[in-house]
């Protein structure tokens, strides 16, 4: 048996991914999580001084905040195996990834187990996301000094 | 039955949810109805517009807008072009526009509770100060 009819019996047996369930149950799950995050926001902009430009650092904040809570209860666990990347790509995701790396490597001790390991995941988020926003702010900059756009 | 229902209740959101003329309060210190005419008519040409909120206090105009879902993409370009047209046609005011929406529901506060001298002062300087916050 060559590659080539190994990996046609493979796809003959192996069941079907069903590609449209997942991408609707993504959605659903990652909608859900903006809506919530979307009130969180209105909760700061309505009983505290927040404009809307503000309010989303608050709110960043308190989304991961409850996702590293509902990982910790193992709750995110279930969130994460129906929604899939819809319980991933939201910020929420990140304090899943800190969380879940942090408690599997907690037997190692605090310092090289946890503090070694806690960012093992979201390492990866940081680093690009800080990379990513050097490199738009060069262009802005760049293009302000040109007078192209303005601030 | 039921899928006649669900057919009616989309047609009635769609009918509601584009209203043509935005919704527009205004609150004059000393009742000026020319002025508050005029401020009225730059917001009910502007298609663009869902709400708008109005507040005139001693040569002083703050201004709030919401733009329409769709348009929130050109917000910017809506604001800048209505402050122009404002602060032509009020040019001894000293014009204050935000599209802000936590300004709206400040301004239409303010504009419920029409409040004394002193105190939509002091509230109207909260408010611009609140806008130019950036942390």
């Amino acid at each position: 048996m060559d590659a080539k009819t190994y990996q046609q019996t493979v796809d003959e047996l192996a069941p079907k991914r069903p590609v449209l369930k997942n991408c609707l149950k993504a959605f659903l799950t990652g909608g859900l999580i903006c809506a919530i995050g979307q009130c969180i926001s209105f909760i700061y902009m309505y009983y505290f001084n927040f404009t809307e430009r503000t309010a989303s650092n608050p709110t960043v904040a308190t989304m991961v905040f409850l996702a590293m809570l509902l990982t910790g209860f193992g709750v995110y666990k279930k969130i994460g195996q129906f929604g899939g990347a819809g319980s991933a790509v939201p910020v929420t995701g990140f304090g899943n990834a800190v969380i879940s790396a942090s408690i599997e490597h907690k037997t190692e001790g605090f310092v090289l187990g946890l503090g070694g390991n806690m960012f093992k995941l979201a390492g990866a988020v940081i680093v690009y996301g800080v990379f990513s926003a050097f490199v738009v702010a060069l262009i802005k900059t760049l293009l302000v000094k040109m007078g192209v756009i303005s601030w | 039955m039921m899928k006649k229902w669900c057919l009616m209740s989309c047609i009635l959101l769609l009918i509601t949810g584009c209203s043509k003329e935005p919704k527009v309060t205004t609150y004059h210190v000393d009742d000026d109805q020319e002025e508050i005419e005029t401020l009225k008519s730059v917001f009910q040409n502007n298609e663009n517009l869902s709400e708008a909120a109005g507040v005139f206090f001693d040569h002083q105009l703050v201004v709030s807008l919401q733009v329409k879902p769709l348009d929130k993409f050109k917000k910017e370009k809506i604001k800048q072009s209505i402050e122009k047209e404002v602060k032509s046609l009020f040019p001894e005011h000293d014009v204050f526009v935000s599209s802000d929406l936590k300004i709206t529901w400040e301004l239409k506060k303010i504009i419920e509770e029409k409040p004394t001298m002193d105190d939509l002062k002091k509230d109207l300087d909260d408010i611009q100060a609140l806008a130019k916050e950036e942390t």
